[in-house]
């Protein structure tokens, strides 16, 4: 033992060092070497979430958080959910975005917006867009699936290690402070105080002829390429595979002019693939009289509803989710309870000030789960 | 696999796991030799033809003048009795023109190769040139050639083993895979150091036990590598490249800031990569010769050439100096003019002393020049540096006396500063060759070193060479870093700054190491988001 104590020593010496640098660079790996932008907040808020403390999930891009508000959901409604989405999302990604939403919560509903499906393949191989799902999420079988599957093995080792390619955003910094503080705040808190929820406070005044009048009488079909109707089969026959039923597809309102017309005609397509294998698909697109929704008014750019468009949206989908497959909350512990009334409070604060904003002060401003927007917020005096 | 990649990391990894664990001690060498040909392989597999044959020609041609030596020898023993003197003189001299000519075919094949590939198209190039401006209708084609990794090194290396196998200082070696491996060793086959065969070999063949306190040195010494190459280089590259890209853009003041910034760059790459290949070495137990001893601290341009790039320098002074100073003709020409009435003054006589010493340096630079690059503006790079020795060698006991005269104390520390200064302006005059890109563009550039300098412009412009504020301060930090080790280890040259670590208490050793590795992970330039620069001394 004597002989041996030497060599031990010198073990824990390595061992202590090679841990302090392995942590070190973990931490800085997981919060200021990285892109701390809303995409990352909102996908580590998903997984503050208690496991199995939610009752419907929404896949898919930026129109879904912009459209959809949970904390609105849950104070008309009294049911949970969560905006599983990142900006640009791939069409490729939606797979293994459904395997972690089920690995996570096993939701009640889980709603796919079929967006990525709509677009061409450039978006799908763009890196940005990919990184904005990988970066977000916990290292686990999923992600090692989605980055084998789509990646190249040359690239693969820098999506296993992030730090490999943002270890240059020291540089970012002091700007990055925002991100890096929101961050941190949001997992010492637990929960996210928004939901991932964001929005900008202005009514969009469209430039170009708005063709939304059309919509519901379109029954053109434009085929969607190859890649992605492959993609969205592959999505499908993994849902049948594994018996999952609980899934419903949709396309979220948006403001249609000529450059963007040939996607309405896309999203007739993928409905017919959709419905051919069971579940149900809605198409907000052609349906949005009957949300409620006016051009004019509900939406802040061309693809995104606004504060109202969004209060419109959330209470006409909530409505039809509960007629239709009985979605139900409760059951929720008095933590959870009470975070999720911190966040219905949260949405009435920025509710109003959007409100204030687009009639009172016109001022555009982005908000979403940022400190700087919360403590805007909390200062608030409507 | 660039030394500084995760790929190469994970490859030293596997190796020395192998290395360690091979069963037969005696046979650990073959691991070393797996391990070069797969990283040769991975580099290149066109390439490997070249060192195989380089590899062979040398063995064989070896093997034949070691067996051309024994012979004769022998014969002299056995007739030592029955010739006369002028019978043994006259044997000894036809066995030398044998083995010289045995040598020259060795040098001229090996040395050919080098010669063709690196400097065919510059030749070709030249000559049509020449021919073209006296209206010659002939004009020798370009060619598409491609340069095998580390083939200037692995040549000198080899043909370095050819001489002292001829000089009898070393014996052929038998095993043609030994040999393979002395030629091939991977640590060293990208940038050298250029090894001598006597202190390389045993130390390749010798199976190595594993020593933690070796193997905790080499991994320092490839952190100190890292921090170099990946934290100060490979940053400071970004602005030379900018600035050589659009060379004719930049001002005066631009162009010193550059030469300045290529001056601590090129140290930083070069001495970079050495350390990370030595400390390779290091791991496995092999200690392979230093290439840099604080090379900017030199108070003449002779010292500077001992303190950077030593192995080169040495690899000259063995096999081109020496016998180019003591060849016959240099000799004769030295005492011819110690015999003329110029000789018999006291300048004269220095002159013809020091004649055969200042012209092989003469030559050797001009080697030096050429070996960096097929171009005029290394063959001005060689001349510059040899004319600056040759001068100082011939005026030595003028500056002598001027120094007596003016009673300045030698060892004063502002006349060491002076001299230290004076030498690193030599060597940056040297770098404006390397840095431009053309001869006449260097010319150009001194020029504009007194006729343009604007700080204004040049702060502008060079706040637009792809580096933020806080890159620049990187690299001001990362120098100073650089600097405060290289006076640590001026002051104890007898000890290596790793031992100097040693001495401290382990949690000292613990934060230094611990901040180097977190400021090679966060500071370094690496990864997908940035252009991985190659090491400057590959492309030679």
């Amino acid at each position: 033992m004597k002989k041996a104590k030497p060599y031990l020593l010198r073990l824990l010496k390595v061992a202590c060092l090679l841990l302090a640098i392995l942590v070190t660079v973990g931490i800085l790996q997981e919060y200021v070497l990285c892109r701390n932008d809303q995409n990352r907040i909102r996908m580590r808020g998903y997984y503050l979430e208690d496991k199995d403390s939610l009752d419907m999930v929404i896949i898919g891009a930026s129109d879904v958080y912009a459209g959809f508000s949970s904390a609105l959901a849950y104070k008309n409604f009294g049911y949970t959910s969560f905006p599983y989405a990142t900006e640009s999302a791939t069409a490729g990604s939606c797979k293994a975005q459904l395997k972690e939403v089920i690995r996570t919560q096993h939701p009640k509903l889980i709603v796919i917006e079929i967006n990525g499906f709509l677009y061409t393949e450039r978006n799908e191989n763009n890196e940005g867009h990919i990184r904005k799902f990988t970066d977000n999420i916990p290292l686990n079988t999923n992600k090692i699936d989605f980055i084998n599957e789509n990646l190249a093995t040359a690239d693969q080792v820098e999506y296993y290690f992030p730090i490999i390619k943002y270890h240059g955003t020291w540089n970012d910094y002091p700007s990055g402070t925002t991100g890096l503080v929101t961050s941190v705040q949001q997992d010492i808190r637990g929960t996210s105080l928004l939901k991932g929820f964001r929005t900008v406070t202005t009514q969009f005044k469209p430039n170009k002829k708005v063709l939304n009048s059309q919509l519901a009488t379109e029954e053109e079909r434009v085929d969607l390429t190859p890649l992605l109707e492959y993609k969205l089969r592959d999505l499908l026959d993994y849902c049948k595979s594994e018996n999952i039923t609980n899934v419903v597809f949709m396309r979220m309102p948006h403001l249609i002019y000529k450059k963007t017309y040939k996607r309405v005609k896309k999203a007739n397509a993928a409905g017919d693939i959709i419905k051919s294998y069971g579940y149900d698909f809605y198409n907000f697109e052609r349906g949005y009289e009957e949300v409620g929704i006016d051009p004019k008014t509900d939406f802040y750019n061309w693809d995104h509803l606004n504060i109202y468009g969004n209060e419109k949206f959330t209470n006409y989908l909530s409505k039809l989710l509960i007629d239709k497959y009985q979605l139900t909350g409760g059951g929720l512990t008095d933590k959870q309870k009470e975070d999720w009334d911190t966040a219905v409070e949260y949405y009435d604060k920025l509710y109003s000030f959007s409100d204030n904003a687009i009639k009172v002060t016109k001022k555009k401003k982005t908000l979403g789960e940022n400190y700087k927007t919360i403590k805007m917020l909390d200062e608030f005096q409507g | 696999m660039t030394y500084t990649s995760l790929n190469f990391l994970f490859f030293v990894l596997v190796t020395v796991l192998v290395y360690f664990l091979f069963p037969e001690k005696k046979l650990r060498w073959t691991v070393l030799l797996a391990g070069s040909l797969f990283f040769y392989l991975v580099a290149g597999y066109k390439f490997v033809a070249f060192i195989l044959f380089t590899t062979l020609s040398t063995y064989l041609i070896a093997l034949l003048i070691n067996k051309i030596s024994k012979n004769s020898n022998a014969t002299l023993k056995s007739k030592k009795a029955e010739w006369s003197r002028d019978e043994k003189k006259k044997y000894k001299n036809k066995i030398k023109i044998i083995k010289r000519l045995v040598m020259a075919s060795a040098l001229v094949i090996n040395f050919g190769i080098l010669a063709f590939l690196k400097y065919y198209n510059f030749f070709s190039g030249s000559l049509n040139d020449i021919l073209g401006a006296f209206s010659i209708p002939f004009s020798m084609p370009t060619l598409q050639l491609f340069l095998p990794l580390g083939i200037s090194f692995y040549t000198f290396q080899s043909m370095g083993y050819i001489v002292d196998v001829y000089r009898e200082k070393t014996e052929a070696q038998k095993n043609p895979l030994k040999l393979l491996l002395f030629v091939s060793f991977f640590p060293q086959i990208v940038q050298g150091p250029i090894s001598i065969y006597d202190q390389l070999a045993e130390q390749l063949f010798e199976g190595h036990s594993f020593d933690f306190t070796r193997f905790k040195y080499g991994c320092e010494l490839i952190l100190w590598g890292f921090f170099k190459k990946l934290v100060v280089a490979d940053r400071a590259v970004i602005a030379i490249t900018a600035v050589t890209d659009s060379y004719n853009s930049y001002n005066g003041t631009t162009l010193t800031f550059t030469v300045l910034l290529y001056a601590l760059q090129l140290y930083a790459d070069f001495s970079g990569g050495i350390d990370i290949s030595r400390g390779v070495a290091q791991i496995f137990g092999i200690d392979m010769i230093e290439n840099f001893k604080r090379p900017y601290f030199s108070k003449s341009i002779s010292e500077y050439w001992r303190r950077w790039h030593i192995s080169l320098g040495a690899w000259l002074k063995n096999y081109l100096f020496y016998p180019v100073a003591m060849s016959n003709v240099f000799i004769n020409a030295s005492k011819k003019m110690k015999s003329t009435k110029f000789g018999s003054t006291a300048a004269g006589a220095h002159i013809a002393k020091v004649l055969p010493t200042s012209v092989a340096s003469l030559i050797v630079f001009l080697v030096v020049g050429v070996w960096h690059g097929a171009s005029w503006k290394y063959v001005a790079f060689g001349l510059w540096n040899g004319l600056i020795i040759m001068i100082s060698i011939l005026m030595q006991p003028l500056f002598d006396s001027a120094v007596d005269r003016l009673r300045i104390n030698r060892s004063n520390f502002f006349f060491v500063l002076f001299q230290m200064f004076r030498t690193f302006l030599v060597v940056l005059v040297g770098y404006v060759f390397d840095v431009a890109p053309s001869f006449s563009q260097a010319m150009r550039t001194f020029g504009l070193f007194f006729t343009d300098q604007n700080f204004s412009v040049g702060w502008s412009q060079i706040s637009e060479l792809g580096l933020g504020k806080k890159d620049f301060l990187v690299i001001i930090l990362g120098g100073l870093v650089i600097f405060i080790a290289s006076v640590i280890q001026e002051r104890n040259a007898e000890t290596t700054l790793r031992q100097l670590l040693d001495r401290r208490p382990f949690i000292v050793r613990f934060a230094l190491l611990f901040v180097a590795v977190i400021a090679v992970v966060v500071f370094g330039i690496y990864g997908s988001g940035y252009n991985p620069a190659d090491f400057v001394y590959m492309q030679f």
